[in-house]
């Protein structure tokens, strides 16, 4: 079908007067626009006047018709996202108990959130725990790290090699694409730069915390859906400095040193820019809070008590 | 509730295979849908194929001023479908898409009573339909389906068809 494809005065009144159903007004609404032609000359197969030929009888044809209360599926698809008020009173009103309050279910913590705390274990009673921990196993677990496949089949061998933490750094954004990394050489041997311990609920509960300075030559290459390059290259290695957090679960039998963190100073360079052009969101302006002061005169700016202390 | 499509989602989390530098760059392939409109699929069959082929803009511009009241709908799902492809699926200018593939199908129906006269009932239809949409990147090929042949092709296509006779019993050419 060989709709013309030029737009006319006809046709920008007749979208303005859709937002009407009732077929009388219509003809009230084109009377008024000026020199505007309402004879749709559209082909023999689609039909649009559906009027019947007696207006007399209207309502009484409505009337014929049962009522039925048609659902509006997309309206109810949107709705689904109802506020806490809203799904208590729909809940109350459908007669459904509201769920158990509570659930009691073990969880394992495995890991630290971030490797930030300001207490500092001694390094000499973190060697003697972990007696067989050199510096060549960090190099073996970088190799064993380096993947040519997609994220999704290796994820289990990556839970043993990344604490969960670093889990959804390493493979949120690019589970539907795909990395080719490659640990080339090291540049330098890597040296330990910080070494703490942090405890989670109890004091007995440690977790060891190792900061290695690693300067590598690396190859990375990121691969969007599409199989188009992203970010990287293929044949161009760079030479990168890294600040990477181990961490083991040492009060845990069986655990072991695994990637947490990576640090990034504030002197690095920066990283180089995806293969892709972004238009700028336009962004208000967020109002400086007056700073607050303290009990003791000192003042402290709401910037400075949000932000969470890094250690170096 | 009718679920609507279930393959067509999905064609979104396909992953290709990384490209070499020598090959062409494969175009970006969003697939979008609506289900269960409150709307004939006969008559959303217009509005699909009317904008098949398009480029997204021309698309948008053509139904805002589509006289058909579906149009309105279809247009709102083409911009959330440019959205998407922009967010999620690394397409990098909004303009740079084309309507690849549009289909209207059927969803459930509800049915209805009308009343005749003489106590006579009628059954109707209160009809539901899904809208899915292909948008792909680049800019649009110059005939969707092919056109009809002009004169030169139908003789050429003439002489052809003759000279591919076989003469049995004949001389090999």
């Amino acid at each position: 079908m060989a709709l013309p494809r030029l737009l006319s005065c006809s046709q920008v009144i007749r979208h303005q007067v859709h937002q009407f159903p009732a077929a009388d007004m219509v003809g009230q609404l084109s009377s008024l626009s000026v020199a505007c032609t309402q004879v749709r000359h559209m082909p023999q197969r689609s039909k649009f006047k559906t009027k019947h030929y007696d207006p007399k009888w209207r309502k009484e044809r409505a009337a014929k018709m049962l009522k039925i209360d048609l659902p509006d599926y997309i309206k109810l698809k949107k709705d689904q996202n109802l506020s806490l008020e809203e799904m208590r009173a729909k809940m109350k009103k459908e007669g459904i108990s509201p769920p158990t309050p509570y659930q009691e279910r073990p969880i394992l913590i495995t890991c630290t959130d971030f490797g930030i705390r300001a207490q500092d274990m001694l390094h000499y009673r973190l060697m003697n725990m972990q007696s067989e921990w050199t510096e060549a196993h960090i190099s073996n677990g970088n190799v064993e790290i380096s993947l040519t496949a997609k994220i999704k089949s290796v994820e289990d061998k990556l839970h043993e090699l990344v604490t969960e933490r670093a889990f959804p750094d390493l493979t949120l954004d690019l589970s539907e694409k795909t990395i080719r990394w490659k640990w080339i050489e090291s540049l330098e041997p890597p040296t330990v730069t910080h070494v703490r311990q942090t405890d989670i609920i109890t004091k007995e509960n440690i977790y060891g915390q190792v900061t290695v300075r690693m300067h590598s030559k690396q190859m990375l290459a990121i691969y969007d859906r599409f199989g188009r390059l992203v970010y990287g290259s293929e044949t161009m290695p760079k030479d990168v400095l890294e600040y990477v957090v181990f961490e083991k679960h040492l009060s845990d039998q069986y655990g072991c040193w695994r990637l947490h963190a990576k640090i990034v100073p504030e002197w690095m360079p920066r990283r180089d820019a995806v293969h892709r052009t972004f238009v700028m969101p336009s962004l208000q302006e967020v109002e400086e809070e007056e700073p607050k002061q303290e009990d003791d005169g000192s003042v402290v700016s709401s910037a400075d008590a949000q932000s969470q202390p890094v250690a170096a | 509730m009718n679920p609507g499509p279930t393959k067509w989602p999905k064609y979104n989390q396909v992953v290709w295979e990384p490209q070499k530098p020598d090959e062409p760059r494969r175009p970006a392939e969003i697939f979008h849908h609506r289900a269960n409109i409150k709307y004939s699929p006969k008559k959303l069959w217009y509005i699909a194929s009317w904008i098949r082929g398009m480029s997204i803009d021309e698309a948008i511009k053509q139904l805002s001023f589509h006289p058909q009241v579906g149009s309105h709908t279809v247009k709102e799902i083409l911009l959330e479908a440019q959205d998407l492809a922009v967010k999620n699926h690394g397409v990098e200018y909004k303009s740079n898409l084309w309507i690849a593939e549009s289909l209207a199908g059927r969803s459930s129906y509800i049915k209805g009573l009308r009343r005749h006269g003489r106590a006579r009932y009628g059954m109707v239809e209160y009809k539901y339909c899904h809208y899915m949409v292909k948008l792909q990147e680049g800019s649009p090929p110059e005939h969707y389906y092919p056109p009809p042949p002009n004169h030169w092709q139908m003789m050429e296509e003439y002489l052809a068809n003759w000279r591919r006779r076989t003469v049995l019993n004949g001389l090999k050419s």
